[in-house]
């Protein structure tokens, strides 16, 4: 309660009184005009300021009389004296304007007395909020407090605070790309290079003050400096977590974001409370001081300040203790009210079971956040009078509230606020009690009909009406000083609304089934939670080893689902399987702890899942056009261009259930297979049945080579496809693989008219090699045949034999007629017969590439039909 | 002494129909053990009477008179009257504050060439009244004013009074002239004028009036209108700012020796403000 003077308490404690109100708001040169006397007659017709502990401002409504002749009141009246600070012709200077500065003051004298300056006293110190000129011939003015400026004033930028010493007064912003930074502010990096750097920046110098578009890299060394486009940052400070005062923290926020001026957070007694770093969100300043205050229990807010003779913004703690006749700092007796208006218990406001749940600081994830963990406090007494009644405080992963103490500390406060049912006692005081503040201890005297024995309460509200020349005072005072039931009701989220910050202890909760499926396995998540609501997600992770630790090397997935399916899989290798619950609270992500394992074995594919006309192994895949998943578009693994490309599900293909049809317009085009693997340097065929009846035009096909990054290297060698084949003709041709070839494909080309030809069983294969000569010995003269023979020839087949062909004559018999090349030698020496000139003979062929003519006409020798593995 | 007297001018009021009661500002309430409570701002006291029969041009001066019609300007810091009331140009008008004013805190000066003229506000078809310090030119430093009254009837005839006597008639005062009830104050041909304590009344004042007039206006500044100073015997806290107001009925009587029947009474109310 604000100090009675002596002067004060004589006329209290006399027969009678004056009581006086003046109202003064700000002119635009910021000198305070009281409307009683300033227009020349008083314009002031009714005041009214009251004040909640539930609310976290002070309010007070003005009725002024708008005009008396020509003088007005009203901000529009351009003419009016009042708005031209009585000087004829002048600029406008409105009197009554928005966020103009306000007071209302009071005076209590003897009867009969007028108050001298010194009676005067502050009542109420505000803004002007709202003006209304509308209503009858009145203007109203409804105003807030000091702190109502706060609750509007946004914290525009996010800073960090509690983070060193050299920033604990300021804060430091987090590092953004083409932010704007004044020399002498600090920032941090951001999330992501934060960890490395562990250090706070300061703006040392500035050229545009721009910052780039690109986080710099910090130096992590004190004093270094980097240059970020426009900003010099020099590495100030280590960050630190050892804790700051709250009160110097608020004080910084205050600092950081009042556009001009200065204010002083008042702290008669410091709550001894160092609050660790934190991000401040962009939210009202009031809002964000009395989040940090009432974290504990206390509360910020204007109350006067008798030192100043004004209101101070104050943070300080509910006089809890009060309780004892000795506590009450005044008592008002029947003779002062003339009506009790409401005297009442509920039970709706009491809770006498308080959990907090709170971000463990001391209990870190392996992402190094803190995990969720929480404080139940009950009292049994309250909860055998009233039935169990439980609250639940969710606070945020950023909330200062991150150990187990200070966590009790909160349940024990808001168990002590609302355990109990208190007594809500409104009274109309017969004079103005001007004096009063919330939380006020209060003693009302046994009145006999409402209470036989004195009752003592807490002030909750207050309203003072000056009317009439004189000033009415209500008092609503509710059980003990506390922070008002509004305020923890705000912060009880058993509604869900904060289920994202909830406990995420998933090992009481959390079970896995695993099933295997090709090539991977399934898991099922179920989920029973006995605190909290469900979590917004689940990080999956899988080991090849038992008891793993969850990490983001064994993150396979993050999933809303409950059922998960994961693939690519080593088939028949058992894996271990954990979900990770987790939530955000805003953008800041919150995990859980990780669930007891479940294993399955990584499923193989069976027999049964491949289709019985599927051929493996063919080149190119789907050749015959058998497979065709699309049926709106291509066969599975062919592609066309220009040339519109069907398949044909009738019988007359040649093969299969389908074969194609390409259509060709009369710009070039084609149909291309997908890659296949191709070896540099082998021969392949391909073949292709083709079938048309219209018009006479070529189609091409052949193969295109492409290199091992898949990029076109060079084409073969085609066959020419007439469009009028009549009935289905093979078409063949073959080429050998270059030297960059590691992958080729099918290509049909349309000639480029309008034709169309249908295709089926197009296949690639690998063809033997080519025949060469043989290398004749010279000393013996043996030569090829000639003439109509084949000369004589060497190669290989796709079984790896050798083959000779053609006829030689002239040489030496009984000797070596040429020498073989390595890749032709056998393993052992073979002997064949054959035809010398009609005569038997014997071709021996040697391990070292000989091969020797035994016979006995040279003539002519027939080598066709000789082979044998090589190297076998 | 007069024995009630409203701006200076002695009321005449019928015999035995003066009242006074009482309004106490504030409260007095019961508290809830019965307990009897009194609040009390101040004591207000209020006068009620009906006057002697007056001739219609006397009724309708106290009407408006009581009404508290008409400006007043002090001059002592702005150029607006109590009620606001300011003149469209000033260019050349200023507030004085250099001694030259007659009573408060300062005066109108005008320069040279400029005037003062606050808009017409009211009806003048039936005339009005100025009231006005004028300061001698030669004069510097306090002293030198002369007060006059000066009137405008509705045939557009002027009169006035130097220092509340010695009435003339067809002219007005050199830098005060009076035209269809607009006032006008004008400064020297070639030197500043001061003026002080204008008061614009929109009736034309009775003659007996003058005197009673200048007599309150040398003693001190008229009330800020509406407001109404009150004194004289029936007064025994010696004055009162009071708010009026009146309403009249037509008797017949005896005025000045003649019978008339359309002579009029009216009934006042005076509130303490």
């Amino acid at each position: 309660m604000r100090t009675i003077t002596t002067a004060q308490q004589a006329v209290l404690d006399g027969d009678g009184r004056a009581e006086y109100v003046r109202v003064s708001v700000k002119d635009a040169g910021g000198t305070y005009r009281d409307l009683t006397t300033y227009p020349g007659v008083n314009m002031l017709k009714r005041v009214s300021w009251e004040d909640t502990i539930d609310n976290p401002s002070a309010t007070c409504d003005v009725v002024l009389t708008r005009e008396q002749d020509y003088l007005s009141l009203a901000p529009l009246m351009a003419a009016s004296p009042l708005n031209l600070a009585f000087t004829p012709g002048g600029s406008a200077n409105v009197l009554l304007a928005l966020h103009r500065e306000m007071k209302v003051e009071w005076a209590i004298v003897p009867a009969d007395t007028t108050p001298a300056a010194g009676d005067w006293t502050l009542g109420f110190h505000g803004y002007v909020d709202e003006i209304e000129v509308g209503s009858g011939s009145d203007v109203l003015l409804h105003c807030r407090d000091l702190g109502g400026y706060l609750m509007d004033l946004f914290i525009e930028k996010e800073r960090a605070y509690g983070l060193a010493e050299d920033t604990v007064h300021v804060g430091a912003r987090i590092w953004s790309a083409g932010a704007t930074f004044a020399t002498g502010e600090y920032c941090i990096p951001t999330d992501g290079k934060l960890a490395a750097a562990q250090y706070v920046y300061k703006c040392t110098a500035i050229t545009t003050g721009t910052t780039g578009t690109a986080e710099p890299a910090w130096p992590t060394t004190l004093t270094n400096t980097v240059v970020d486009s426009g900003v010099t940052w020099t590495c100030q400070v280590a960050i630190d977590n050892s804790g700051y005062p709250v009160e110097e923290v608020m004080q910084a926020i205050i600092t950081n974001n009042l556009p001009s001026g200065s204010l002083t957070l008042y702290v008669p007694s410091s709550p001894s409370w160092d609050i660790k770093q934190f991000k401040q969100q962009r939210e009202g300043v009031l809002t964000a001081l009395r989040t940090l205050a009432q974290q504990l229990g206390w509360e910020c807010r204007y109350k006067w300040k008798s030192g100043d003779s004004d209101f101070a913004l104050t943070l300080y703690e509910p006089d809890r203790s009060a309780a004892a006749p000795g506590d009450v700092v005044h008592t008002f007796s029947a003779s002062d009210y003339s009506d009790v208006t409401q005297a009442a218990v509920r039970i709706d406001a009491i809770r006498n079971v308080i959990r907090v749940i709170y971000s463990n600081s001391a209990d870190l994830d392996s992402s190094g956040n803190p995990r969720r963990a929480f404080y139940e406090a009950t009292d049994s007494t309250s909860v055998t009078a009233y039935g169990r009644r439980f609250m639940e405080i969710a606070e945020s992963s950023s909330s200062q509230i991150d150990t187990s103490a200070e966590a009790t500390l909160m349940a024990t406060a808001a168990l002590n606020d609302l355990s109990e049912p208190v007594l809500e006692h409104s009274v109309a005081l017969v004079h103005g009690f001007p004096w009063a503040e919330v939380g006020d201890f209060y003693t009302f005297t046994a009145n006999q009909r409402h209470y036989s024995a004195d009752q003592s309460l807490a002030l909750a509200s207050f309203r003072h009406t000056a009317e009439g020349g004189r000033i009415r005072t209500e008092l609503t005072c509710r059980g003990k000083p506390a922070l008002g039931v509004a305020v923890w009701a705000d912060k009880d989220s058993r509604n869900g609304e904060t289920h994202e910050v909830q406990s995420l202890q998933t090992s009481d909760g959390i079970t896995l089934s695993t099933a295997s499926v090709v090539g991977g396995g399934r898991i099922f998540i179920e989920n029973s939670p006995r605190h909290g609501a469900l979590p917004d997600e689940y990080e999956v992770h899988l080991s090849t080893s038992a008891s793993f630790t969850a990490s983001t090397s064994t993150l396979q997935c993050v999933t809303r689902a409950r059922s998960v399916e994961l693939s690519d899989l080593l088939p028949g290798t058992t894996y271990y399987a954990a979900v990770v619950p987790r939530a955000f609270n805003g953008q800041k992500l919150i995990t859980g702890y990780k669930s007891t394992e479940s294993s399955f074995v990584a499923g193989r594919a069976q027999a049964g899942h491949i289709n019985s006309e599927l051929e493996l192994g063919r080149m190119p895949l789907n050749g015959s056009f058998e497979t065709w998943f699309d049926t709106g578009g291509n066969p599975d693994y062919w592609t066309g261009s220009v040339a519109t490309f069907q398949v044909q599900t009738d019988a007359n293909g040649i093969s299969g259930r389908r074969y194609a049809k390409l259509t060709s317009v009369a710009l070039p085009g084609y149909m291309e297979s997908a890659l296949f693997s191709v070896q540099t340097g082998k021969r392949y065929r391909l073949t292709l049945w083709a079938n048309g009846s219209l018009n006479n035009f070529t189609f091409t096909a052949g193969l295109r080579w492409y290199t091992q990054a898949a990029v076109y290297d060079s084409a073969s060698s085609t066959v020419s496809i007439p469009s009028n084949t009549a009935a289905w003709t093979e078409f063949s041709v073959i080429d050998t693989a270059p030297a960059n070839a590691r992958l080729a494909l099918v290509r049909v080309s349309t000639p480029g008219y309008v034709s169309a030809i249908f295709f089926d069983e197009i296949r690639v294969e690998e063809w033997h090699e080519a025949p060469s000569g043989v290398s004749y010995y010279g000393p013996n003269s043996w030569a090829d045949y000639g003439g109509s023979y084949q000369a004589v020839e060497v190669y290989i087949d796709r079984s790896n034999r050798a083959h000779l062909r053609g006829c030689a004559a002239g040489g030496t018999l009984n000797a070596t007629a040429f020498i073989l090349g390595t890749a032709y030698r056998p393993s052992a020496q073979l002997r064949f017969a054959a035809d010398f000139n009609g005569t038997h003979g014997v071709v021996l062929v040697q391990t070292n590439g000989n091969v020797d003519l035994y016979g006995s006409d040279n003539t002519i020798v027939s080598l066709d039909g000789i082979s044998w593995l090589v190297g076998e | 002494m007069s024995y009630l007297a409203v701006c200076g001018v002695e009321t005449s009021i019928a015999v035995g129909s003066l009242r006074e009661t009482v309004r106490e500002i504030g409260s007095a309430d019961v508290a809830f053990d019965g307990t009897a409570t009194k609040s009390r701002l101040a004591v207000k006291r209020d006068f009620a009477f009906r006057s002697t029969p007056l001739t219609q041009a006397e009724a309708y001066a106290w009407d408006c008179l009581l009404r508290g019609l008409g400006h007043v300007w002090s001059f002592d810091s702005t150029l607006y009257s109590s009620k606001g009331l300011t003149a469209g140009t000033v260019t050349g008008c200023s507030i004085d504050t250099t001694e030259e004013q007659y009573d408060g805190t300062g005066c109108l000066q005008i320069t040279s060439g400029n005037t003062f003229a606050p808009a017409s506000v009211y009806n003048t078809s039936i005339g009005c009244t100025v009231l006005v310090w004028r300061k001698a030119t030669a004069t510097s430093g306090s002293g030198g004013h002369t007060h006059f009254i000066c009137t405008e009837d509705s045939a557009g005839d002027n009169a006035y009074w130097t220092n509340g006597a010695s009435k003339a008639t067809g002219s007005l005062p050199d830098g005060i002239a009076i035209a269809s009830g607009a006032v006008t104050l004008s400064g020297y041909s070639a030197a500043t004028r001061y003026f002080d304590d204008l008061v614009v009344l929109p009736f034309v004042i009775p003659d007996a009036w003058a005197s009673q007039l200048y007599t309150l206006c040398n003693a001190q500044a008229f009330s800020s209108l509406p407001r109404l100073y009150v004194n004289g015997d029936a007064v025994p806290d010696s004055s009162r700012t009071m708010l009026g107001e009146c309403e009249s009925e037509v008797v017949p009587a005896v005025l000045s020796g003649s019978f008339s029947n359309a002579a009029r009474q009216i009934s006042v109310a005076l509130r303490q403000v």
